[in-house]
């Protein structure tokens, strides 16, 4: 017979048992890869090759699930749509709200998509009428009411991102770094609205005085600091062919964008002071086995970690292995100093970095490479995750392609210059063009993906 | 020997009512107008600036042009130029090679004589800048719809002239990195005309703009060489 005190032992034992035991069980459910196809027959009837996806995740409701892609050009009387879920990304529609802003204004012609921090909806977009203009759109009706766009500014390739930080001395400041062409040396410029963009006010950020610039993309830090990465294209001397010499630069802004020197006026070069080498190809891929994609501005992205001073940024290399290379540079000191470590293994030429940070500080990162030592040129989009700030990657694979027997995928521009990578709270949520599943058509279609992230006894994280 | 006679009389006889018989038939081949000489006058599609840009096509023949591209509101040579200036430079030659004549027109002449003795005079060659590819060019500009007619639909097309003896895509970047605009191509009379939609449109199952190459069409239009 048990004396008491063993048998309160023997169900403390059992307690901690059923408790380990449904941990593990929620943790092994928790941090599974969850991949979908968000088109169908019935939401895309045109069978449309749905490009250059971006995507955001409401702050206030992270069930909510944004996306924007070249889906459908908006007209005078319909708007372009953006693809919501409502349920973290398992069903989904097209609400046609990104009007055209003004007439005879074509597109969509480029977009990103953010939420603010009140969970309102943030559009980039560029338009092309009478010239090329961008246009932040806000939300100032009910979620799914037209949105209203703002002044025009900018020019090529308009990114965007909103300071969500309660903290932050910028709260609701909404940035969108673009590339002025209009400049004989182009140059990386930021606009910044406190107003969602019903004003725009245009700063240069990156330094054009010897080279052109390239490749702008933005971050904001918990702090309010806000973070550019652009290259500057320093020719093509002793490069390989698809391949120029550049420089990946960061700058900071303290003071919501109105100037752009907080790392000096242009800024630290995360890879050192010697030049890297990295992609300007309308080919790559192998065009002799099959179609091929274009990448002049898909090597460079930035992220912050959402509590902590760093910053991370991911971007092309070519390297000893021979192959164009992810690698992601990490600053501990708000991007004063960066020490860098390759994401990809060496065996394959690799662009299009994406890159996010969990609020526990894991670090993902979203690329292509490709294979072309078959009869045909298989493209992978990768999921690649760090749980130690970047020094050591856990490869998944996405999906392989050939896209060669897809009727509606175009050579030259398969999925884009870009495409959709965030992080809210544990969570990576992304997605990709790829090829679909489920359609009376095979094509290209948007492919969603979200996966939470926590090393498996990380507990609090795993219940966060 | 009265039948070596009366032999050669009706050889003679035979040839010249062969003769006579083939002879209005070749007039009335000269004044046949063929396929593509149909395509290149039909009302359906061109414009009275149009017209008058094929039946001027000798001209940017002159100046080099291998190819024209007729949009509803323009006409565009097919060179890029990296300035305005030298488009500007070019667009003044072309005024020049303008005062010269063109060789005698063929068949199906009327309606381009008319074309280029009422409009051309009044088609004035500039530089104008095309969005799609950032590109100058030296071409005439007018009102909407008197180039090419506007909202021409390719079905339209092949329900006058078949289906097109080749569908192709292709892809126009900018110079920026901007969604680029998808061509797809429709190619008739062994690639002399090209009738493109785009998907930066909104219409993009109209014809947005109609390629011609300038040589062949010139060899289809005129007695001689330009």
């Amino acid at each position: 017979m048990q004396s008491p005190v063993t048998r309160s032992a023997d169900r403390r034992r059992a307690a901690y048992s059923y408790l380990l035991l449904g941990a593990l069980l929620a943790v092994s459910g928790c941090g599974k890869l969850y991949v979908q196809d968000i088109a169908s027959d019935a939401l895309d009837p045109s069978n449309l090759a749905d490009t250059e996806p971006s995507i955001a995740v409401n702050p206030r409701n992270p069930d909510e699930v944004a996306i924007v892609a070249f889906s459908e050009n908006w007209t005078a009387t319909k708007g372009a749509p953006v693809w919501k879920s409502p349920d973290r990304g398992v069903t989904w529609r097209k609400v046609p709200q990104i009007v055209q802003p003004g007439p005879g204004v074509f597109g969509p012609g480029d977009q990103k998509i953010d939420f603010d921090g009140d969970g309102k909806l943030l559009v980039a977009e560029l338009g092309l009428g009478g010239g090329v203009h961008d246009y932040v759109y806000r939300q100032t009706g009910l979620p799914d009411a037209p949105l209203t766009p703002g002044a025009a500014y900018g020019n090529d390739q308009p990114h965007l991102t909103v300071d969500k930080y309660p903290s932050s001395p910028h709260r609701a400041t909404v940035y969108s770094p673009w590339l002025d062409f209009t400049l004989s040396l182009e140059r990386s410029t930021v606009s910044w609205s406190t107003d969602e963009g019903a004003t725009e006010h245009d700063v240069g950020a990156g330094d054009n005085s010897s080279f052109r610039n390239r490749t702008t993309r933005i971050a904001v830090a918990h702090d309010g600091s806000a973070y550019v990465v652009y290259k500057t294209r320093e020719g093509t001397a002793g490069a390989p062919p698809n391949f120029e010499n550049a420089h990946f630069r960061v700058n900071r802004s303290d003071d919501g964008g109105v100037t752009w020197t907080g790392l000096s006026a242009a800024g630290v070069p995360v890879n050192g002071p010697s030049p890297v080498q990295t992609w300007f190809t309308n080919t790559f891929g192998n065009p002799s086995k099959g179609k091929f994609a274009r990448a002049r501005s898909s090597d460079a992205w930035i992220a912050t970690h959402p509590r902590r001073d760093e910053v991370y940024v991911a971007h092309v290399q070519l390297d000893a292995s021979g192959f164009g290379q992810i690698y992601v540079a990490r600053s501990n000191d708000r991007g004063n100093t960066w020490t860098a470590h390759r994401v990809t293994d060496g065996t394959h030429h690799s662009a299009y970095p994406e890159i996010a940070v969990t609020r526990h500080g894991v670090v993902g990162v979203l690329y292509i490479d490709y294979d072309d030592s078959g009869a045909a040129t298989i493209f992978t989009h990768h999921f690649a995750r760090s749980f130690d700030g970047g020094v050591t990657w856990h490869d998944t694979v996405l999906q392989s392609m050939d896209p060669t027997p897809i009727g509606n995928a175009s050579s030259g521009f398969l999925w884009g210059d870009y495409e959709g990578l965030t992080a809210l709270h544990n969570t990576f949520y992304g997605v990709f063009t790829g090829a679909s599943s489920g359609r009376s058509v095979q094509q290209l279609d948007p492919i969603f993906f979200r996966q939470k992230s926590c090393r498996w006894w990380w507990l609090w994280c795993w219940f966060d | 020997m009265i039948w070596m006679i009366r032999s050669s009389i009706v050889s003679k006889l035979l040839a010249a009512g062969i003769i006579g018989l083939l002879a209005p038939a070749t007039q009335a081949a000269e004044a046949a107008t063929t396929p593509l000489q149909t395509m290149l006058t039909d009302p359906e599609l061109w414009g009275d600036n149009g017209i008058a840009t094929i039946a001027a096509i000798g001209y940017w023949g002159r100046l080099g042009e291998t190819t024209i591209t007729i949009y509803s509101d323009k006409a565009v040579g097919g060179t890029s130029f990296s300035s305005q200036d030298d488009a500007q430079q070019s667009a003044t030659h072309l005024s020049e090679l303008m005062k010269r004549a063109l060789p005698r027109l063929r068949a199906a002449g009327g309606v381009f004589a008319k074309a280029l003795q009422a409009h051309v005079p009044t088609l004035r060659p500039e530089p104008i800048q095309l969005i799609e590819d950032d590109s100058v060019r030296v071409g005439w500009k007018g009102d909407d719809g008197t180039f090419l007619k506007k909202n021409v639909k390719m079905r339209a097309v092949i329900a006058r002239y078949g289906k097109p003896e080749k569908i192709t895509s292709e892809l126009v970047n900018a110079k920026g990195d901007r969604r680029p605009a998808m061509l797809t191509v429709h190619e008739y009379a062994n690639g002399t005309v090209k009738f493109i939609q785009t998907d930066q449109s909104f219409t993009p199952d109209a014809v947005d703009r109609v390629v011609i190459n300038a040589g062949a069409a010139a060899r289809e239009l005129y007695v001689s060489a330009p």
